[in-house]
């Protein structure tokens, strides 16, 4: 087994709610609850969920774009959350991040030459000289054309711009980059090249990838591990196949169950879960799932399951199990 | 056979924009049957939302404008009816829900405001008669507490309750179609699978026809019994579902197909079509997709190829197939 | 796969895409606006009939009661006023302290209204609140009687004609910002739900990067229309101020005081020679400089064609 590169020990974020004049807290939203993983060298670990589960908290409080509530997070072994304001500067180009929304994530006003050049400037890694045809090439590298360079993020397709923001990320030379839904909001015929696109990137240079998404059919593509979330912890976590092919908790089955499959032929035995995702902000007691559980018992509504391995790295946590 | 309920003949919208003339439509011909489910199918901007506004004459005019063509519904041409007798279809034969359940739904009104407004205007109930009619409805799209939901505003209800309500809004007047545009986009899957279902039972119920815009082919696959593919305005390949899955024959649909990664078939590569949706303005006499196509030939790239049919009924507009199949 | 060969010309700056900032992408799409032509041609014409102008009159800046309120004539273009005075020496004269009032009011109320909203919605937190909170005060107090006592008290004090015009345009800036920093919070907090403002994080980008190169830019559109706005309404606040006796005081000629003519009956109806000319002076620039603003706004949006 390969090292690990990063390490989350028990991670909470949770976000004060305010209200009143004074905006007091008043409240918490538990995004992340208490999740531990692990993150190997050149793996892709992806993390599943519905909305408001806390996957993308989770992305983005491993690189410290949020301050953590509690827990630790290492990057081989350094403590982020630990780190000096220009330490943590320091170690930015290392761990990045590919946001979903292609629109809002370039600045409309920078060239996008500038945009994926400059930080590699900021950082002081390349000379004014050097930098646009080290920009040029990067660019290629994701499939943009050089004539691009000048141009506008306004001039680009959804799935072009993708590519911008993930050259922007890639020409930093990074180990660790935190794909966020990075092709949720594109077409199909564009989501396969941004996703083919990755993969090869990855081989090429031995990235190491937390791809948070909630679409179960990309996951199963693209992964090597695969962690699903309810409403801020990780209920179950295994290599790929090992979770498709025997998916153990109640959430992980009725979510597989509930992704349509493009044959209409196919006849499956459906799990549609009753009610809708409850609050983080009022999550229920005992197991969180048990309100939409179809085989909940006395014990769920109590008893916060406890998260276990079941072997061969497969964990999951439920009475049930 | 059942009758067609629906019939777009030739139907041209176009958007009249500052850099020129956008054929979002552009010559669109196909039809649905009476209790039939229709999926129009197709990438963002490929015309799919405007077929249906157009249908229900809510284009934006300006820029748009439906320059031609003629969409039968029930016997009557909607291009041809006055102001009032369209309002009269809207919402009273035609129900329509959007992607976004929150922007529509109007946030300072009750639900059951909202419910109960088109059951006076169009069905001239009293008060109490739609606050029965309106309970029964909301009963129906599978809500509980239906008395306490009525009395609620839209920002209490999460997004699969909101859409659940739009549906209920769109069958209070028993209409005879239903068009859904993108109506499980927003929401997360376990409650897109929910919504599916339900979207199923009632049509079922009520033998009400469908009319669902998605791009998703696997909603696709589940909900359709016909399927329209459309492409940069115009349609590709229509064909029964089965049919469709089993036997595409543009290259276009047979590259969708093969670019979504489907759970359970693990593959090394995806495939992917190359190059993007051409820039809609300013398209010549070609076939659209010819730039992408791995097939295309010398005459793709100077004609535009004419929808044709073969004996089953599957339509395709390719000229791979123009010698084979009679027009 | 096969990747085309660049070619040379992108390794190098594009020539017809122009330099590399959006400064200078910006100034061209602004002389290519003929509204912006016009105005910045009409704001210097102003500028040189106010402050070049008067070196060219015949006449002296003095009462002459027995030329009083004569019409527009060879020897006085614009008439004279009710001392003798020529209207259009006057006008002149009254343009340096209007145009010098709207601009250097605006440039405070700007400083200090971009000043406090950045900070406040840039950092938030407790200092968000007490700024905030100082501008709900500012907004609450009536703005004419705070003038009308600042007014009393610069008399009191007996402040010297000459220095008053210093005054006014810093009460002006002081009472006006609070507008403009509500804007440019509003529009910060905003931006900073922008994903391109967190992937500035992400990139570990220095702060000073951060706020020149992506967060001013995209404030700017909203300081020049603020900033437009507010020379035009100090203009007019001045008269306001001026009329009152409280701003600019007689010798001393502004545009709105000159346009306090038209509150007396008789001048309104019978010397329209008072008013008119002071009344077009004002419209001109402030028409000018919304041209002006505007067209800054549109040259600083990328998505404007060239």
């Amino acid at each position: 087994m390969s090292e690990p590169l990063i390490e989350v020990k028990n991670l909470k974020k949770y976000f004060p709610i305010r209200g009143g004049i004074l905006q007091r807290t008043i409240g918490y939203v538990k995004a992340v609850d208490g999740v531990t993983f692990t993150i190997n060298k050149g793996e892709t670990l992806s993390l599943v969920g519905e909305s408001g589960c806390g996957k993308s908290t989770v992305g983005r409080t491993i690189i410290r774009l949020y301050d953590k509530t509690d827990g630790e997070v290492f990057y081989k072994s350094i403590p982020i959350h630990n780190l000096k304001k220009n330490e943590l500067r320091k170690l930015r180009p290392k761990m990045q991040l590919v946001f979903q929304d292609p629109f809002s994530s370039l600045n409309p006003r920078l060239r996008v030459g500038d945009a994926i050049g400059e930080a590699l400037l900021d950082h002081g890694l390349i000379s004014r000289n050097e930098l646009r045809d080290k920009v040029i090439e990067t660019m290629e590298i994701c499939g943009l054309a050089p004539y691009h360079v000048d141009r506008y993020p306004h001039e680009f397709s959804g799935g072009q711009r993708q590519r911008i923001g993930i050259a922007r990320a890639l020409i930093l030379d990074p180990e660790f980059i935190v794909l966020d839904e990075p092709v949720s909001s594109l077409d199909v015929s564009i989501q396969a090249q941004i996703i083919n696109l990755l993969m090869d990137l990855q081989q090429q240079k031995g990235l190491t990838y937390l791809f948070i998404s909630h679409d179960l059919s990309v996951v199963e593509h693209i992964s090597t591990r695969v962690a699903v979330m309810y409403l801020g912890n990780i209920v179950e976590m295994a290599s790929r196949d090992e979770l498709f092919d025997h998916p153990l908790h109640p959430y992980t089955q009725a979510l597989l169950s509930a992704v349509p499959i493009p044959d209409p032929d196919l006849k499956r035995e459906r799990i549609i879960l009753e009610g809708d995702i409850p609050s983080p902000a009022n999550p229920p007691k005992g197991c969180k799932f048990h309100t939409r559980c179809p085989l909940a018992k006395d014990i769920c509504r109590e008893q916060v399951p406890e998260y276990k391995d079941v072997g061969g790295g497969h964990f999951v946590a439920c009475h049930l199990v | 056979m059942a009758k067609n309920l629906v019939e777009f003949r030739n139907l041209k919208t176009f958007f009249y924009t500052e850099e020129g003339v956008v054929k979002a439509v552009n010559d669109v011909s196909f039809s649905i049957r009476e209790g039939e489910t229709v999926c129009v199918v197709g990438e963002s901007g490929c015309g799919k939302s405007v077929t249906a506004l157009s249908l229900m004459r809510l284009i934006q005019s300006p820029p748009g404008k439906i320059v031609g063509g003629e969409i039968i519904f029930d016997g009557r041409d909607i291009l041809k009816l006055s102001d009032a007798e369209m309002r009269r279809i809207r919402g009273n034969e035609i129900g329509m829900i959007f992607q976004e359940p929150m922007t529509s739904l109007n946030p300072v009104l009750t639900i059951g405001e909202q419910i109960m407004e088109p059951l006076m205007v169009h069905k001239l109930m009293t008060k109490k008669e739609a606050w029965n009619k309106a309970i029964e409805l909301i009963k129906q799209v599978g809500i509980p507490r239906a008395e306490q939901i009525m009395t609620s505003y839209p920002h209490e209800l999460s997004g699969g309750m909101r859409q659940r309500i739009m549906i209920a809004i769109a069958l209070s007047c028993d209409p005879k179609l239903l068009i859904a545009d993108e109506p499980t986009t927003a929401l997360d899957v376990t409650i897109q699978a929910q919504i599916l279902d339900l979207l199923r039972k009632i049509k079922q119920e009520r033998n009400m026809a469908l009319m669902l815009i998605t791009h998703d082919l696997g909603i696709v696959a589940e909900i359709a019994d016909y399927v329209v593919v459309m492409y940069a305005g115009k349609v590709i390949e229509e064909a029964p579902v089965r049919e469709l899955f089993k036997n595409s024959k543009h290259p276009y649909t047979r590259g969708l197909l093969k670019a979504k990664p489907i759970i359970g078939q693990r593959q090394e590569r995806l495939y992917t079509i190359p190059g993007q949706v051409p820039n809609p303005i300013g398209l010549g006499d070609y076939c659209y997709f010819s730039d992408r196509c791995e097939y295309a030939m010398d005459i793709c790239h100077q004609k535009i190829p004419q929808l044709i049919s073969d004996e089953n009924g599957h339509k395709v507009a390719c000229w791979l197939y123009e010698g084979e199949w009679k027009k | 796969m096969e990747r085309p060969t660049p070619t040379l010309d992108y390794r190098k700056k594009n020539k017809k895409r122009g330099g590399t900032s959006l400064w200078q992408d910006a100034f061209r799409r602004f002389i290519r606006n003929k509204y912006a032509i016009l105005g910045l041609v009409i704001l210097t014409f102003m500028v040189l009939f106010a402050f070049i102008g008067p070196y060219f009159s015949p006449h002296q800046d003095v009462p002459d009661v027995t030329k009083a309120n004569q019409p527009p004539s060879n020897e006085h273009w614009l008439g004279t006023d009710n001392l003798g005075r020529d209207v259009l020496l006057r006008l002149m004269l009254a343009g340096r302290i209007s145009l010098t009032i709207g601009i250097a009011a605006t440039l405070i109320l700007l400083l200090i209204g971009v000043t406090l909203g950045s900070i406040s919605g840039y950092y938030g937190g407790w200092l968000d609140v007490i700024i905030m909170r100082i501008a709900d005060i500012i907004y609450a107090m009536p703005g004419l009687p705070i003038l009308i006592v600042m007014g009393a008290i610069m008399s009191d004090l007996k402040i010297p004609p000459a220095h008053r015009i210093y005054y006014v345009m810093f009460i002006l800036g002081i009472i006006s910002w609070v507008g403009v920093a509500r804007l440019v919070r509003s529009q910060i907090l905003s931006l900073k739900e922008q994903e391109f403002m967190l992937a500035t994080e992400v990139l570990g980008l220095k702060d000073s990067k951060k706020i020149i190169k992506h967060l001013f830019p995209n404030v700017l559109p909203t300081v020049i229309v603020a900033g437009t706005l507010g020379v035009a309404s100090s203009i007019i606040s001045e008269s306001t101020l001026s009329f009152l006796g409280l701003g600019v005081v007689p010798p001393t000629p502004s545009w709105g005081y000159m346009l306090s003519a038209a509150n007396n009956m008789i001048d309104f109806a019978k010397r329209p020679w008072l008013w008119i000319p002071p009344g077009v002076a004002i419209m001109l620039t402030v028409v000018a400089i919304n041209f002006i603003g505007d067209a800054l706004r549109d040259a600083f949006d990328p998505r404007q064609k060239i």
